[in-house]
C-alpha cells in the first residue's frame, strides 16, 4: 500500500450510539477521502450504561418525548446493537460513495478508554463533535502546541489536513508568559516551514475550559491535539470533548 | 272575356341604352348600401348613442348585407374613438382564489407584465447572493450557535449538578438515564444492593428530582427550537428586505401614478419578504426545471402578471366579432392544469373573453349562433346587466366539475352590443325575453328590395361596378347590368322591384366572372349571366325533372288539352333550399246531394294547412250567397289534390277549386290544355298569390314537352301582372302565340275562359241568361234544394206513422 501523501494511513472513529452521530460518520469518511486514508469506526457500547441498566432504580427519558421507561439490559443491549447497525449502514454507504476502505468493529467498554486503547495502531482519533456545521464557509483547524516533541508532530499533521481538507490552520501555542510564547512560536513557525500561511494564537492554560473557549471562538472545524493531552486522565479529555463545537483529533 | 298578355307584360327589361356607360369601369363606386336608408340611420343612431341599454338588434334577411354594412360602419366609429384601458389580473396575496382584476392605460399592462417578469429574474439573483453574504452567514451561524450552546450548556450544567449529588448522566442511543456513580464508575446492582437503605432511599428521591428537571429541561426544547425558527426567519426577512425594497422601489417609482398597482406592489413586496427562502439556492436532489426546482417555478408564477386585455399596439376602440360565440368565449374561461395527477388552477390560467377584448368598444354578434349556444345568451344578458364581466365557469356554474376553480374579481364592461339576425329571431325576443328590449333598444331593419324606379336600376349597376372592383372580378358590360337588375327583379318575384340580397348577387358575379375568364373573355356580358342563370337552373333543376318526368310519363295525371268536367290544372310551389319550382296538380271536384257542406279531402285527412283549408270555406261562402242565398245550400261537394301525397298549403289553388265545383255543378267541361292560379274572395274576386312566375313556367314547361298548341296557358290574377319576369323562352313562346297568359279579375272570367261558355250576367232583375254557366249552376242547386226538401218531408212522415202505431 502506498503512502498518502498526508502522512495519515488510519483514521479511528470513535462511536457509541449517543446522541445524533450519522453526520460524525459523513464527517469522518470526508476527511479520509480528503487524507485517502483508511477509516476505522469502533463502536464501544458504554459498559456504564449496560450496567447501570441492570439498576432497578435507572430509568430512561426519551429525547424527543421525555417519557420514562425503565432501563433493562436487554433492552439496552438491543437498543445499541440497532444503533451499531445503523452506523455500519451508513458507513459502508459514506465509504461507497466515496471508494473508502473501511472496517467496522463492535467492543464493550468505557467508551474513551476503549478508543485510546485502540489508537495506538493509528495515525488519527476522531471524536465525534458536538455541534454541527452549519455553514459550508471553509472553518479553520485549530491545533494545540505546547513546545513538546509531540506538539511538533501533531502541528504537523494538523497543517497535513489543513491542505488536505482546503482549510487555513490556526496553531493555538500554550505559553504561559509572553516570552515563552515568542520561544514556542517561532519553533512552531520552524515546523511550518517557509510558504505555508498559518495564524498564531496565544493561550496561556490548556486545561479543557480554556481550551475548549479558544476552538469554539475560531469557529474551529475540528480541534487537533497530541494523544496524550490528557495524559491518562480521561475525565480531562471528556471534560474537553462535552465542552467543544467541533470534532476533536487526537494525533497518535 | 279577359285578352292574353302581350309579351312586354311578361318581362320587363332593363334598359341602359341611354345611360353614358360601356362596362362598369365607368361607374362609380356606390357609397352606402343600396336601398337601406332606414337601416343605415339605425344603425348610426344605434353606434352613436351612449346610453344604457341601447344596443341594437340588426335584422333582415340572409345575404342582404347587413354584417358588412355593419362592420363598415362600427370600424368607422370606432376608429375615431378611444383606446380603452389594458386589464390584467394579478394574484391575490390574502386570497389566492379570489385573483384581483387591474386597469391601466392602454400599453402599459404590457410593460408591467415585463417588469414583473423582469423583477422576478432579478430577485433570482439578487436575493441568493444575498444569502451567500459574509454577514448573512455569520448573523445565521450567531444564532445557531447560541442556540446550539444554551442546549448544550443546560444539559451539561444538569448533567454537572446530577454529577455533584453522585448521580451520573448517561446517553443511551434514545434519550437519557440516571444512575448512581461512585468514583466515576456506575454502581452495579450488587454494590447498589450493599448500601444502607438510608443512602438508596436518597439516591432514589435524587433521580426522582433529577428527572423532574430533565423532563423540563427535554420540554424546553422544542421551545428554543422555536425561538430559533423565529429567530432566523426574523434574520431572512431582514435580508431579504434589503434586496426586494431595492427592486420593488423602482417599480413603484414608475407606477406611481396607479395607485391599485401600487397597493399591489407592496403586497409583492411583503410576500417576498416572508417567502424569500424559495429564491435561494436549490438543495441537491430536488427536481428542477430550467435551473430552478419545481417547486420555486412554481411559486414564482404568483408574481406574474396576467395580461388580460392588451392594447399597446390598437389605434381605436375595439371591434370584436366572434364567429363561436359559447359562453367561455364570451366570458373568458378559467383552464385547469394537471398537477400530481390533480387538476388545479391559478389566476395565470384565466383566458379572456370577447367581452373582455370589445370592452370600451363594440361587439358584433351573430343571433342565431348566440342563441343555439348554452348560457351565451343568458350570460350576455347578465353582463349587460350587470356592466361587469364575471369569469365564471360553466362547468362549477352547474356543478359538473369539482376541480379546484378560482372566482376572479369582475371586471367593469362598457360596450356596445351589435345582434345581427333574421327578424323572426327579434320577434321572437321581444316576445318571449322581457329583458331584450331593456337591452337592445335600437333596431335596425334591413330591407329585403328596393323599388325598381328612377335612377334605382343606375344605382344597382353602380352597386355591381362596387361589388366587381372589391372582389377583382372582371368589369360587366352594360347589357350584363341590365341582366343582373332583371334578375334581380326576379329574385324579388316583383317586376317593379328589386332584391337587396347582396350575396346572391355577389355569388352570380363571381360564377359570371369565372365563366368569361374561362373563355377567355375581358368583359361579362349579358351572355355569361345568363348562362349562369341556367347552368343554376339545371344544376338545381333534378326535383323539378322528376316531377316532370313522372307527369309527362303519365304516372302522375296532367291532361294539357281536351276537355274534362269537374277537373283543372292548379299550380303548386315547392319551396328547395337553393331554389323553387312549380308544377301542374289536377284538382277536381265531385257533386251530389247533400246539406250543403263543400268537403275538402285534404283537410279531412289532415294534409291541408290552415290557410288551404281557409280557401275551401271561403269558396264554400261564396257559393252558398251567389247561388243559394234565399234556399237551402243542399249541395254535398268533394273537392281534392289529385295525387299529391303531402301537405297542401296555402289558398293559391281556391280559384281553380271553385272552378272545378262550378263546373261539375254546371256540368261543362274545363279545357285541359289550361291551368288556374290565384285565391278568390267570398265575392268571386280572383286575389295575388305568390311564386307566380314558377307556377306560369312550370305548366309551361309540361306543354312544352308535350308540344305547344297554342291553346294552352295560364289563369293568374290580375294583381299579379306586376310581378311578372318570365323565362325568356316563356315569354318568347307567349310572343309567337303558342301560350297565353290571362290576366283575370274574377271567377266569371275564368269559367268563362276555362269553359268556353259564358259566365253569365244578370240583368237588371237578376237573371242569368239561360244556358250560360250561372245559370246551369243555379239550376242544379235548386234541383237538389228541391229534392232534398222531398226527402226531408218524406223522412219527417215516416216516424209519425211509426210512432202513431205503437200509441195503439
Amino acid at each position: 500500500m502506498s503512502e498518502p501523501a498526508s502522512g495519515i494511513r488510519r483514521i479511528l472513529l470513535a462511536l457509541s450510539g449517543s446522541g445524533e452521530e450519522l453526520s460524525h460518520i459523513d464527517a469522518a469518511a470526508e476527511l479520509a477521502a480528503a487524507l485517502e486514508a483508511e477509516l476505522t469506526a469502533l463502536f464501544v457500547e458504554d459498559a456504564d450504561l449496560l450496567r447501570a441498566s441492570r439498576l432497578p432504580i435507572v430509568w430512561e427519558m426519551g429525547r424527543q418525548t421525555a417519557r420514562l421507561r425503565q432501563m433493562q439490559l436487554d433492552r439496552t443491549a438491543r437498543l445499541l446493537q440497532a444503533a451499531a447497525r445503523r452506523s455500519e449502514q451508513a458507513l459502508h454507504r459514506a465509504a461507497e460513495a466515496r471508494s473508502l476502505r473501511y472496517s467496522f468493529r463492535v467492543l464493550q467498554g468505557k467508551p474513551l478508554h476503549t478508543v485510546l486503547a485502540h489508537a495506538a495502531s493509528l495515525d488519527l482519533v476522531m471524536l465525534g463533535r458536538q455541534a454541527a456545521a452549519i455553514t459550508p464557509r471553509p472553518r479553520p483547524l485549530a491545533v494545540l502546541f505546547d513546545g513538546s516533541m509531540a506538539a511538533a508532530a501533531t502541528l504537523a499533521v494538523g497543517l497535513r489536513l489543513a491542505r488536505a481538507t482546503g482549510r487555513p490552520c490556526q496553531v493555538l501555542v500554550a505559553a504561559a508568559d509572553a516570552q515563552t510564547y515568542r520561544e514556542r512560536a517561532q519553533q512552531a513557525g520552524w515546523a511550518v516551514g517557509g510558504g505555508t500561511e498559518v495564524g498564531m494564537q496565544r493561550l496561556q492554560a490548556t486545561d479543557p475550559e480554556v481550551l475548549s473557549s479558544a476552538a469554539n471562538a475560531l469557529r474551529a472545524a475540528a480541534l487537533v491535539l497530541p494523544a496524550d493531552y490528557a495524559e491518562g486522565d480521561l475525565a480531562r479529555l471528556d471534560a474537553l470533548r462535552s465542552r467543544l463545537r467541533c470534532d476533536l483529533l487526537l494525533v497518535t | 272575356m279577359p285578352a292574353p298578355l302581350s309579351p312586354d307584360r311578361l318581362y320587363t327589361r332593363c334598359d341602359f341604352s341611354t345611360t353614358p356607360f360601356t362596362t362598369t369601369d365607368d361607374l362609380e363606386d356606390l357609397a352606402g348600401m343600396l336601398g337601406q336608408g332606414r337601416a343605415a340611420e339605425a344603425v348610426d343612431f344605434g353606434l352613436a348613442i351612449r346610453a344604457e341599454g341601447f344596443n341594437l338588434f340588426v335584422m333582415g334577411p340572409v345575404g342582404t348585407g347587413k354584417r358588412t354594412l355593419i362592420m363598415e360602419r362600427v370600424e368607422k366609429v370606432a376608429a375615431a374613438s378611444p383606446v380603452p384601458a389594458d386589464w390584467v389580473y394579478v394574484n391575490n396575496f390574502a386570497q389566492p382564489h379570489k385573483p384581483r382584476a387591474i386597469s391601466l392605460p392602454a400599453g402599459r399592462g404590457k410593460a408591467l407584465k415585463a417588469d414583473m417578469q423582469r423583477l422576478i429574474e432579478d430577485l433570482l439573483v439578487a436575493i441568493p447572493s444575498i444569502f451567500e453574504s459574509d454577514e448573512y452567514r455569520n448573523r445565521l451561524e450567531e444564532i445557531e450557535q447560541a442556540f446550539s450552546e444554551r442546549e448544550s450548556d443546560a444539559f451539561r450544567a444538569f448533567g454537572e449538578e446530577a454529577e455533584r449529588e453522585g448521580i451520573a448522566l448517561l446517553r443511551t442511543p434514545s434519550g437519557f438515564g440516571l444512575a448512581p456513580e461512585r468514583n466515576g464508575e456506575v454502581l452495579g446492582p450488587e454494590e447498589f444492593e450493599k448500601l444502607p437503605e438510608e443512602e438508596k432511599a436518597r439516591i432514589r428521591k435524587v433521580i426522582e428530582s433529577l428527572h423532574d428537571r430533565l423532563h423540563k429541561l427535554i420540554r424546553q426544547a422544542p421551545q428554543w427550537l422555536r425561538e430559533k425558527r423565529e429567530r432566523v426567519r426574523e434574520l431572512n426577512q431582514e435580508f431579504s428586505r434589503l434586496a426586494v425594497e431595492h427592486q420593488i422601489g423602482e417599480l413603484r417609482e414608475k407606477y406611481r401614478d396607479l395607485p391599485a398597482v401600487l397597493d399591489y406592489l407592496a403586497a409583492v413586496e411583503q410576500d417576498l419578504i416572508d417567502t424569500a427562502d424559495d429564491f435561494r439556492k436549490p438543495q441537491e436532489g430536488m427536481p428542477q426545471v430550467l435551473g430552478l426546482p419545481v417547486a420555486v417555478v412554481q411559486s414564482f408564477r404568483r408574481y406574474q402578471v396576467n395580461l388580460l386585455v392588451d392594447h399597446s399596439a390598437s389605434k381605436g376602440a375595439p371591434v370584436v366579432a366572434p364567429d363561436h360565440p359559447s359562453h367561455a368565449a364570451l366570458m373568458g374561461r378559467v383552464e385547469h392544469m394537471e398537477h400530481l395527477g390533480a387538476l388545479v388552477t391559478d389566476f395565470t390560467l384565466i383566458k379572456p373573453g370577447a367581452l373582455h377584448q370589445a370592452s370600451g368598444g363594440y361587439l358584433v354578434l351573430d343571433a342565431h349562433r348566440l342563441l343555439t349556444q348554452p348560457y351565451a345568451w343568458e350570460g350576455l344578458k347578465r353582463a349587460l346587466r350587470s356592466r361587469c364581466i364575471r369569469t365564471d365557469s360553466l362547468a362549477q356554474m352547474l356543478s359538473l366539475a369539482s376541480t379546484i376553480s378560482l372566482e376572479p374579481e369582475p371586471i367593469p364592461l362598457e360596450v356596445k352590443v351589435v345582434l345581427v339576425g333574421e327578424r323572426l329571431l327579434y320577434y321572437l325576443l321581444c316576445e318571449y325575453d322581457p329583458d331584450f328590449r331593456e337591452l337592445f333598444k335600437v333596431v335596425a331593419d334591413f330591407e329585403d328590395d328596393l323599388p325598381r324606379t328612377g335612377e334605382t336600376p343606375l344605382l344597382y349597376a353602380r352597386l355591381i361596378a362596387t361589388l366587381a372592383r372589391k372582389e377583382r372580378l372582371l368589369a360587366f358590360d352594360q347589357s350584363a347590368c341590365a341582366r343582373l337588375v332583371e334578375q334581380a327583379a326576379r329574385e324579388a318575384g316583383d317586376a317593379e322591384r328589386l332584391s337587396t340580397h347582396m350575396q346572391g348577387l355577389l355569388d352570380l358575379m363571381r360564377e359570371a366572372d369565372f365563366l368569361t375568364r374561362q373563355a377567355g373573355g375581358q368583359v361579362v356580358s349579358q351572355a355569361q349571366v345568363q348562362a349562369v342563370i341556367d347552368a343554376r337552373d339545371r344544376r338545381t333543376g333534378r326535383v323539378r325533372a322528376r316531377f316532370q318526368d313522372a307527369i309527362l310519363r303519365g304516372t302522375v295525371h296532367i291532361e294539357t288539352s281536351g276537355m274534362m268536367t269537374g277537373q283543372v290544372n292548379g299550380l303548386s310551389v315547392i319551396d328547395l333550399g337553393e331554389g323553387r319550382f312549380a308544377h301542374p296538380t289536377r284538382i277536381t271536384a265531385n257533386v251530389r246531394l247533400g246539406d250543403g257542406e263543400v268537403v275538402d279531402i285534404q283537410r279531412e285527412v289532415d294534409l291541408g294547412g290552415a290557410i288551404h283549408s281557409k280557401g275551401v270555406l271561403i269558396l264554400s261562402s261564396f257559393l252558398a250567397t251567389r247561388y243559394a242565398s234565399n234556399l237551402p245550400l243542399s249541395l254535398g261537394a268533394t273537392l281534392t289534390f289529385e295525387q299529391t301525397y303531402g301537405e297542401v298549403e296555402g289558398d293559391s289553388a281556391s280559384m281553380a277549386e271553385l272552378c272545378a265545383l262550378l263546373s261539375a255543378l254546371a256540368g261543362l267541361p274545363i279545357r285541359q290544355s289550361l291551368a288556374v292560379t290565384g285565391s278568390v274572395d267570398q265575392h268571386g274576386r280572383m286575389q295575388a298569390i305568390g311564386g307566380v312566375n314558377e307556377k306560369i313556367e312550370g305548366f309551361f314547361d309540361i306543354c312544352q314537352a308535350r308540344g305547344l298548341t297554342g291553346e294552352q296557358g295560364v289563369l293568374i290574377p290580375q294583381t299579379n301582372v306586376k310581378h311578372l319576369m318570365l323565362r325568356r323562352d316563356v315569354v318568347e313562346a307567349c310572343a309567337a302565340g303558342r301560350f297565353h297568359v290571362w290576366p283575370v279579375g274574377g271567377v266569371d272570367e275564368a269559367i268563362e275562359l276555362l269553359t268556353g261558355t259564358p259566365a253569365g250576367v244578370p240583368d237588371a232583375q237578376g237573371v242569368v241568361p239561360e244556358g250560360s254557366v250561372n245559370y246551369r249552376v243555379a239550376t242544379r242547386l235548386i234541383e237538389f234544394s228541391t229534392l232534398r226538401q222531398a226527402y226531408a218531408a218524406r223522412s219527417e212522415d215516416k216516424p209519425r206513422r211509426r210512432g202513431g202505431a205503437r200509441k195503439r
